[in-house]
């Protein structure tokens, strides 16, 4: 069998170049021009109407700066991730940035379908009809859609532990933690191919991480066909648009349900018949894993403190870091995972397993080849 | 003696930079090792002696300065069959399987995604393991005892390698690396 025999039994490959070659933002004639073909050849080439020879793949792999193996992926390559936040990029100061960061997850999404493949196991999508909160205000439709949400997650209405791997076990959205530009918090996107998939600033406090996961969770539960960009507000001044004071009131319920959070604040009253202190209310926002700031507003929303309470403080000079200090509260270590736990574990057994080569491996992983052994062997015994 | 040449993947590169012995491997059994250039570009390192975290850069130019290596591009066939088996394997290791098949060479791997690939399409290549030629260069040598685990133990400790059970060679690896609890592991210069 001939390398050109191969290559045309792969239809997916004239898209996957095509897009290579978007991504490093070379022209066709550039490219045209350094393989010594005419133009018109690579069009065809990228449109399927001629085959690729094998030195041309390699070739162009080079220019590209991608590996020969994952141009050849028999899987149909995920179609405009970057382009669905086109709009939004084009108004952003750091939109280079931010484009590379969207790049990134495109990838990350896209391997995650890859080692599906290479496991033969379906894609975990377990996802909800989307809720319709049309002709609701923000807060009434928070409330009902977290509340029915949270019931049919069977969370109860206490603080949530690890947010991040229920989304991603019990829905099947894939959640990414990395670097993104400062003011940006995070970003929700869809596509046919990949799914739902959040990122997450992997650079920001783990209470700010946990609002946003719940944050772009609205616009999947509410929005998922439309990607969305979370700016963090500093960042974002002016009106707001109905879908964030949406998605902002729908964290606040879906982090501190009104039974739960009431419950808990009515329990420490018992205990403090002359008041709650700021102190204890350092120590309530940390049971529920969100910011002093955010547990404060929250209670003033719901009655339970007077409004303004939150600005009195800060006016006071309120350090929560002090208060957090002197009650010996540790503080809460920020999640450094990039990759979601299934994903690592998909890895790990189609390695251990021979299905990819240990290059593939530490390339899923984002590691060099010493780490990638050290994960194989402390997650999946080899041998 | 002519020198026999080896096709060489990145795993088992890795694991013979760790011995810090890989020149005098090369010399005490009579061989040159070819690596392809898809495994040349790729970055490799192996884990520190003083800070696990940190990677010590292999610098494949010292070993085909000293003559042991050599890197090679594929050409004519070699690529056809190197496109064919990046379909199952990452570059590094369909080229290194191309170049056995084309020159005719022994092949040095312990990746099993590539050891399954042989044994389905290429069962005629002869292929080696790091603790089989590990174990041959010991044994020709004459390497004591202390100096056999001193160089297992380099394997293990910077660059996290272990034979598998499945390794004809892997109960020896495990009784010489316990045999004798080196005092300290060699330099791994490359």
């Amino acid at each position: 069998m001939s390398a050109t025999e191969s290559e045309l039994r792969n239809p997916n490959l004239p898209k996957r170049l095509r897009n290579a070659r978007r991504d490093c933002g070379m022209t066709q004639e550039t490219v045209a021009a350094q393989l010594g073909l005419a133009r018109t050849s690579l069009v065809a080439l990228e449109k399927g109407e001629r085959a690729v020879r094998a030195e041309e793949l390699v070739a162009m792999a080079r220019l590209y700066g991608r590996p020969v193996d994952e141009l050849l992926r028999p899987s149909a390559p995920v179609e405009d991730f970057v382009g669905q936040f086109r709009t939004s990029l084009s108004r952003s100061a750091d939109a280079e940035e931010l484009e590379q960061a969207i790049r990134m997850v495109e990838r990350y999404a896209e391997d995650y379908r890859e080692l599906e493949r290479r496991a033969g196991v379906a894609a975990n999508h377990q996802y909800p009809p989307a809720y319709s909160i049309d002709g609701l205000p923000a807060t009434a439709a928070a409330t009902e859609v977290a509340t029915t949400e949270r019931n049919r997650l069977c969370l109860g209405d206490g603080p949530l532990q690890g947010l991040r791997d229920v989304l991603e076990t019990k829905l099947g959205i894939r959640v990414f933690f990395i670097a993104l530009p400062s003011r940006i918090e995070g970003f929700f996107a869809f596509t046919p191919e990949t799914g739902a998939c959040i990122a997450v600033n992997a650079n920001r406090p783990v209470e700010r991480q946990l609002w946003t996961l719940t944050h772009e969770l609205a616009h999947f539960l509410t929005r998922r066909l439309s990607a969305e960009i979370t700016v963090a507000k500093a960042h974002s001044p002016g009106r707001v648009p109905a879908h964030e004071r949406f998605a902002e009131a729908f964290a606040g319920e879906f982090l501190m349900p009104t039974s739960g959070l009431t419950r808990d604040f009515n329990a420490i009253l018992r205990t403090r018949p002359e008041g709650v202190t700021p102190g204890a209310l350092v120590e309530l926002a940390g049971f529920y894993g969100v910011s002093f700031q955010a547990l404060v507003v929250r209670l003033e929303g719901l009655g339970l403190l007077a409004r303004g309470t939150f600005d009195m403080l800060q006016h006071e000079g309120f350090s929560v870091a002090e208060a957090r200090r002197l009650l010996g509260l540790e503080p809460r270590e920020r999640d450094t995972r990039v990759f979601p736990a299934r994903y690592v574990t998909l890895a790990v057994d189609a390695y251990r397993d021979g299905r990819i080569s240990e290059g593939a491996f530490a390339r899923f992983l984002r590691v060099d080849r010493v780490t990638a052994r050290d994960v194989a062997r402390a997650l999946g015994q080899l041998g | 003696m002519a020198e026999r040449q080896l096709s060489l993947d990145a795993c088992v590169l890795i694991n013979l930079c760790a011995t810090g012995r890989i020149s005098e491997l090369a010399a005490t059994l009579a061989i040159r090792f070819v690596v392809a250039r898809e495994v040349s570009g790729e970055t490799l390192g192996l884990r520190s002696e003083d800070d696990g975290a940190e990677r010590t850069p292999i610098e494949l130019e010292v070993l085909v300065r000293a003559g042991v290596l050599e890197v090679v591009d594929l050409a004519g066939e070699e690529v056809a069959t190197f496109v064919r088996v990046a379909e199952r394997l990452d570059d590094g290791e369909a080229a290194t399987l191309a170049l056995a098949v084309h020159r005719g060479l022994a092949l040095l791997t312990d990746d099993r995604a590539a050891l399954r690939l042989i044994a389905s399409e290429h069962s005629g290549l002869e292929v080696l393991s790091t603790a089989r030629i590990l174990r041959r260069y010991c044994e020709q040598a004459r390497l004591p005892a202390a100096e056999i685990a001193a160089c297992l133990v380099a394997v293990e400790e910077r660059a996290s390698f272990f034979p598998t059970r499945l390794d004809p060679d892997g109960d020896w690896w495990r009784t010489q690396s316990a045999s004798q609890a080196p005092d300290q592991t060699p330099p791994a210069s490359t």
